[in-house]
């Protein structure tokens, strides 16, 4: 079985359908695109929108915009043979990632010195560092295009009514992407439904503070079976210990030293926060909470703002994160924590994807993202 | 203080004692019937919270055995437990929490026989600590109320708990459970609005006034936060039942019975000064009655018909006020008669005034004609005017006598001149000095000039004998304008020496007639002065004090033309 192979999802080749519903989660904003800000809003846009190159379900580069791709002796320098089917030149995708703050800012992020379309065909792009492999800002959503014509097959939102899953499994909805255990049982149960674990996508780590004492022993916390035990018993979703390699120990080609703010002087606080409305991560400092033997030490939930906050002041024990696994641009995911201090990576969590058995094939892409595998023409 | 004044007070404090004596027993009485009725309540109280302890727990209890008899038969369970089964596992670490919700428990804990929690309802990701002390506490406090202070991810937990134990497998599992106590539960605990519940855990004290009515009610306690002894203690439930609320209602009652006793004192006090005034009415009027009575006025009527006292009294006083009355009848007849022998008197006593200068300037001109002849003539020249002016008021008194008539001529009188002449005619102090202290443009006096002229000289003669034999003597005649009580102006003539002065019984004796204490005297001088005095409408006063002296002074009124000029 090819790689391409391990990422298509249980599929009837035979099957003709050319719309699925799919139940999103996060609200849709097409003024987003083609930059996602929730899964929801992922799992559209990506069937609409190329980039150069796109990463499957196990982080290997693939044709997209660019059938092909090679680089120079030095490393530097690397050329994408845009495809024909693209129905885009070299010289209009250099403008418009030229217009795109979000385009060049990911460019920059990764290194890109220089944007060159040497041929309709050909773009140049240098790199002030040698990258060994493909940079995976290629297939970074930000340097997407529309593509032309429309997705084979295409996926549109399934209309909710309630809170209620199991309802639009039972109405019929094709694609349902969660995490939550027991619609996951329900769908075990249902003969016409299958469940297909999507990639790693996400990881949770505690950052600790760099001016507190730590909030367990690291040769507790630097262990993969507490890793592990947490993954098994402490979060509510599929999990596994997190497991190396960590990007952010790379952090040092970022030249990230710290976040760029000023020094806060915030009182300390006897807390392990987290993102409020996350499930896992309230599990995660829970857990952190019950192993710690101080009655003062508390779990606390913090909306976006607060968590950054607390982050930048330091003033906490402990920060639980949520960070991509395999960020496209690592220096900029580590610019938004990078300086709060040590970060202990926990656990490695996924979505699962429920689905129909009838469904024409459907492949998936690093991030857990859906989408067909043809385009009308 | 009057008599009205005496019997308001007697009448006053008659009734406001009493008054206030009632109020001040009613307030007191009413307050020891308020903090017993307040001690009452809180006791009630605390007997009602302990049965809600007591249905709480059965209630507690209850919930617990149903959990734990389905827990004993779940197969999934089961295979956690005793076989760590992976699949299940999961099953047990959400247990807990589950049924904790589906059971309304707001704390649940399952332990193996080591004290292991196994599942956390309240705490889902405790698992695998180690809480031995829970269930030890549980099961020695199985008869009373326990409370367990838990720890929960994001703060304590206070809870009512109990325990049950279930076997599966032939190992026994402990299921520890209870529902949270906070402030809602203790304002519900307390029921009525004016008590209100307190938790006092050991190692706080409660936040009570001293005054407040209280009574504690005392439950096991155990505090498994981490860094806590984790031993059993004594908690306690305050119920207090505060004293703000007793004492506005003792201020309530204090402000009505003072409100009460102003009231109903202000209408005695009213009512007992109309009754002192309607007794002592009577006695008033027989008071203005009787100070109207004088020799001159006795015509006042003392008739009463009242049978009491006070008309006994006043039939006295109208019996007495007739005795008078005669008495007063003969007093004039017998004045009258005596009048007869004072004019007879005053004739003899004012001829010989009038013969002294007389008499003097003749032994003068003697003695002068016996030493000097050549001078008698001169002499004569120079005494004649004395002469001539004892001739005058000679004559001048015969005229007035002559006429009878009791009326006083009224000129404008400059006593100035009386006095110089008095002076110019009179003995002089033998030895001793006579000194003249006038006022410069004294006001005229409304008065005959003779009869001012005879005042002066019975006071100056007076004063005169009176420094008889004394080796350092002196006669000061003095006059000075003033003014009057009534505004008015007067002339003020002083006559003073240095004589030997008077005791108090010879004052109280020198106005009455024929009264002397000197060798030849008539002892008419000092009556006949006061009586023109009084008819010039003028005053005397006489200073005196043995060996210090007499001092006269005369005050008359000025004359009006003069004045007004």
């Amino acid at each position: 079985m090819s790689t391409d192979d391990r990422c298509l999802l249980p599929a009837d080749s035979a099957s003709t359908r050319d719309t699925l519903t799919v139940l999103l989660h996060g609200a849709i904003d097409t003024a987003h695109a083609p930059v996602p800000v929730n899964d929801g809003e992922r799992l559209l846009f990506r069937q609409w929108f190329a980039a150069p190159l796109r990463l499957d379900c196990e982080g290997r580069p693939r044709p997209a915009v660019a059938e092909a791709w090679t680089r120079d002796s030095s490393g530097k320098t690397w050329t994408l043979l845009l495809a024909e089917h693209a129905g885009v030149s070299a010289g209009e995708l250099a403008s418009a990632w030229q217009s795109r703050p979000g385009a060049v800012a990911a460019l920059r992020w990764a290194g890109m010195e220089t944007v060159t379309p040497l041929h309709p065909s050909r773009l140049v792009v240098t790199f002030g560092a040698a990258q060994d492999s493909v940079p995976a800002v290629f297939a970074d959503p930000a340097l997407s295009i529309r593509l032309p014509g429309d997705p084979r097959p295409v996926l549109v939102p399934f209309p909710t009514a309630g809170s209620d899953l199991r309802d639009a499994l039972d109405r019929g909805v094709d694609l349902v992407p969660t995490d939550d255990p027991t619609l996951l049982e329900y769908a075990g149960r249902r003969p016409e439904l299958t469940t297909a674990a999507l990639p790693w996508t996400r990881t949770y780590g505690l950052v600790l503070s760099p001016t507190r004492p730590p909030l367990l022993p690291s040769s507790m916390t630097d262990s993969s079976a507490f890793r592990d035990a947490l993954a098994r018993d402490a979060v509510p979703v599929s999990a596994r210990g997190a497991e190396p390699p960590y990007w952010w120990e790379d952090s040092a080609r970022c030249g990230i030293t710290g976040s760029g703010k000023p020094p806060s002087h915030e009182a300390p606080e006897e807390t392990v926060v987290y993102p409020q409305d996350d499930p896992v991560g309230r599990a995660l400092a829970e857990r952190i909470v019950a192993l710690t033997h101080d009655s003062r030490i508390r779990a606390r939930g913090l909306d976006a703002g607060e968590l950054a906050d607390a982050l930048h002041a330091g003033s906490p024990r402990g920060v639980i994160l949520a960070l991509p696994r395999n960020p496209l641009a690592p220096c900029r995911e580590m610019a938004g924590w990078a300086g709060g201090g040590h970060l202990v990576p926990l656990v490695d969590v996924r979505a699962t994807l429920i689905l129909r058995r009838e469904l024409p094939p459907l492949t998936v892409d690093w991030d857990g993202a859906v989408r067909g595998v043809g385009r009308s023409p | 203080m009057s008599f009205r004044t005496r019997l308001f007070i007697a009448f006053a404090a008659a009734v406001v004692i009493p008054l206030a004596t009632l109020a001040f027993g009613v307030r007191r009485e009413m307050s020891h019937r308020l903090s017993a009725e307040y001690q009452r309540r809180v006791r009630g109280a605390v007997a009602a919270i302990r049965e809600d302890l007591t249905r709480q727990r059965d209630n507690i209890a209850t919930r617990l055995a149903v959990l734990s008899d389905q827990l004993s038969r779940d197969n999934r369970f089961r295979l956690a437990a005793l076989d760590g089964d992976p699949a299940t596992r999961r099953f047990l670490l959400d247990y807990a929490g589950t049924a904790m919700r589906l059971s309304g428990l707001s704390f649940l804990q399952v332990q193996d026989t080591t004290g292991r929690i196994m599942s956390s309802g309240h705490f889902r990701n405790e698992y695998d600590q180690r809480q031995p002390e829970l269930s030890r506490f549980l099961f020695d406090a199985a008869e009373v109320p326990a409370l367990v202070r838990a720890r929960t991810p994001e703060a304590a937990l206070l809870t009512l708990a109990r325990i049950e134990t279930f076997s599966v497998g032939g190992n026994s599992f402990t299921l520890a459970g209870g529902v949270e106590l906070d402030e809602g539960w203790l304002r519900m605990l307390s029921r009525d609005p004016d008590l209100s519940v307190a938790l006092v855990l050991p190692g706080s004290e409660p936040a009570t006034d001293t005054r407040d009515v209280v009574e504690a009610l005392p439950v096991a306690f155990l505090d498994l936060l981490p860094d806590t002894r984790a031993q059993p203690d004594t908690a306690y439930l305050v119920v207090t039942q505060s004293a703000r609320t007793l004492a506005a209602l003792r201020r309530r009652v204090d402000a009505w019975s003072l409100a009460a006793l102003a009231v109903t004192s202000a209408l005695a006090l009213s009512g007992v000064a109309w009754l002192s005034a309607r007794v002592s009415r009577p006695l008033r009027e027989l008071a203005e009655k009787t100070e109207k009575i004088d020799l001159d006025r006795l015509d006042q009527d003392f008739a009463s018909d009242r049978p009491d006292e006070i008309g006994a009294l006043s039939r006295l006083l109208g019996a007495m006020t007739e005795r008078l009355r005669v008495g007063a009848g003969r007093l004039r007849e017998a004045e009258r008669r005596v009048a007869m022998g004072d004019l007879a008197r005053q004739v003899n006593h004012d001829i010989k005034n009038g013969l002294g200068p007389i008499r003097h300037v003749l032994r003068h001109l003697d003695q002068v004609a016996g030493e000097r002849p050549e001078r008698l003539a001169a002499v004569y020249q120079e005494r004649k005017g004395t002469l001539e002016s004892s001739v005058g008021y000679l004559e001048s008194l015969a005229r007035n006598y002559a006429r009878l008539s009791p009326e006083i001529g009224r000129e404008p009188c400059d006593l100035n001149e009386v006095v110089l002449a008095v002076a110019g005619s009179a003995r002089r102090p033998d030895p001793g000095t006579m000194r003249l202290a006038l006022a410069e443009s004294l006001p005229p006096v409304a008065a005959d000039r003779l009869v001012a002229r005879r005042i002066v000289e019975n006071l100056v003669g007076n004063a005169v004998d009176s420094l008889a034999g004394l080796p350092e003597a002196a006669v000061t005649l003095t006059t000075e304008a003033a003014r009057g009580d009534d505004g008015g102006t007067l002339v003020r003539l002083t006559v003073a020496d240095t004589g030997p002065g008077m005791t108090r019984s010879e004052l109280d004796r020198a106005f009455d007639a024929f009264y002397t204490t000197k060798p030849g005297g008539t002892g008419l001088g000092l009556p006949i002065v006061r009586r023109l005095v009084l008819d010039l409408d003028g005053a005397l006063r006489v200073d005196t004090e043995p060996g210090a002296g007499t001092r006269v002074t005369v005050e008359l009124p000025a004359s009006p033309a003069l004045k007004e000029r």
